[in-house]
């Protein structure tokens, strides 16, 4: 026997329409054509003919690249983590120079990326600022377009440890206080009312803002294609280059590495749903 | 790969497989070969002209290559080019090309897209282009066709300290090949000399 739903329930759910429609539509429409198009049945030119060579031909190239992003986002993403936490765990601490921390903070956030990545490159090339202040050591590492993508990841890192930072404080701020004072009391150390009190209270925030990080530097283009090295190749940047080649075929390609990216996300995101469900039945 | 080719006229410029596979194998062997003596041994890649000229601004690369030659003066004039920097012209020549102006076939004005292209290509528009403090861009009329005013214009033309006149650097010059070669070269590059450890 199945329950009917609370009346409230579906008023909720109407509610919601005009948010979910145009998502639903936008997301829908663009992966569908981009499916279509990496299938080629929906060809730049000539007539449609179904072929998945678009998936299999390079399949080597197209598995460095995923592994690469993967690689990129996930260091990226636990950087922003910790760096974040800590920025928020100070804000707290230490009202009023935690102030000025979290203005800087709030700051660092509408900066564009692409402006954010010449800052770094500006910073970190092999002639760059900090190579220049160190007085031009000979074995200054390879950091823009090195093999470890150090550039890309510091880009990422701070950008995000920003936005980490502020979710964080968003969520607790109000709770956290009184609960840290109680620990107090008790006699818990500093220390402890940050690994004991504000680290759990703030895990379901990590972990959203850890799955939106993670999503936005896999998909992220601008700063791997500044900062990083020719091979190999980001997703993202993959796909560009495969989309504006003077080879319409190439389009194909560049379609099946999208949606790969895609396909990456979205597994991230279910996993961060599960993880968060989990949490919350603990709790 | 015209150079390992031996010569420009070896390679025909219509691209075919087999042409491919008879000369871009030498090309790509002399490319791994150069690499000790590339940006970081060859471990990475400027992504592009712009970020190759950079490395050459900052000393990081003692030679970098444009398709501009002609507005070499003005970057050096305004700093971003070391005063130092050179022209170098090879004695094999260089591949050479006109910028060109296209009218689609759907072109909703042609008319007006036709005269639009006639004063572009007019000797006062073409030697305000090569006017290095407008552009300097080379022009694509044969200035011995002009009428005495109209060469006068192109002679009036500042000498530049830098870039050797037009005759010199287009001596040799060969055509390029056609844009079928492009991704595939570009392909066999990414695989076999970006990729490659």
């Amino acid at each position: 026997m199945t329950r009917r739903r609370a009346p409230t329930t579906r008023r909720a759910a109407l509610l919601a329409l005009p948010a979910v429609v145009p998502i639903v539509l936008v997301v829908g429409v663009s992966l569908t054509a981009a499916a279509l198009q990496s299938f080629g049945l929906m060809p730049f030119i000539g007539p449609p003919q179904f072929s998945a060579d678009a998936w299999t031909r390079d399949a080597d190239e197209l598995v460095r690249s995923t592994v690469t992003s993967t690689y990129v986002a996930m260091v990226s993403t636990l950087l922003s983590l910790v760096v974040g936490f800590v920025l928020a765990a100070y804000v707290l601490a230490i009202p009023r120079m935690g102030r000025i921390v979290e203005a800087l903070s709030a700051a660092t956030i509408p900066i564009p990326h692409v402006i954010g990545a010449g800052a770094i490159g500006l910073l970190l090339s092999d002639s760059g600022f900090l190579e220049r202040l160190l007085g031009m050591p000979e074995a200054f590492p390879a950091l823009v377009s090195g093999p470890w993508f150090v550039a890309v990841i510091a880009e990422y890192a701070w950008k995000e440890s920003a936005f980490v930072a502020l979710v964080v404080l968003g969520s607790i701020s109000r709770s956290v206080g009184d609960l840290c004072d109680a620990a107090a009391t008790l006699g818990a150390s500093a220390g402890q009312r940050i690994v004991r009190v504000a680290l759990p209270l703030s895990a379901p925030s990590l972990a959203v803002s850890a799955a939106i990080v993670f999503v936005y530097t896999l998909g992220s283009y601008e700063a791997a294609w500044l900062l990083g090295p020719t091979s190999p190749e980001p997703l993202p940047v993959r796909a560009v280059r495969l989309f504006t080649s003077i080879d319409l075929a190439a389009r194909q390609q560049a379609m099946a590495t999208a949606l790969v990216s895609v396909a990456v996300s979205a597994a991230v995101i279910i996993i961060a749903i599960l993880v968060l469900r989990r949490h919350r039945s603990l709790s | 790969m015209l150079s390992t080719a031996g010569g420009a006229d070896q390679v025909p410029l219509p691209y075919s497989q087999a042409a491919f596979d008879q000369y871009a194998p030498a090309a790509l062997r002399a490319l791994t070969e150069l690499e000790p003596s590339l940006w970081r041994e060859g471990a990475t890649y400027p992504r592009d002209e712009q970020a190759l000229n950079t490395l050459f601004a900052d000393d990081e690369v003692d030679i970098a290559m444009t398709y501009g030659p002609a507005t070499l003066t003005d970057l050096v004039a305004s700093g971003a080019l070391p005063a130092s920097t050179k022209v170098l012209t090879l004695e094999e020549g260089t591949v050479g090309n006109a910028s060109f102006l296209a009218l689609p076939v759907n072109a909703a004005d042609a008319a007006g897209a036709m005269v639009v292209a006639n004063i572009a290509l007019s000797p006062e528009q073409q030697a305000a282009k090569a006017d290095p403090g407008t552009w300097g861009q080379f022009t694509a009329l044969d200035t011995d066709l002009l009428t005495p005013t109209q060469r006068n214009l192109f002679e009036q033309l500042p000498e530049s300290p830098i870039v050797p006149d037009y005759e010199e650097l287009s001596r040799n010059a060969h055509g390029e090949l056609a844009s079928e070669w492009v991704p595939a070269l570009n392909k066999a590059w990414r695989q076999d000399i970006a990729t490659a450890p």
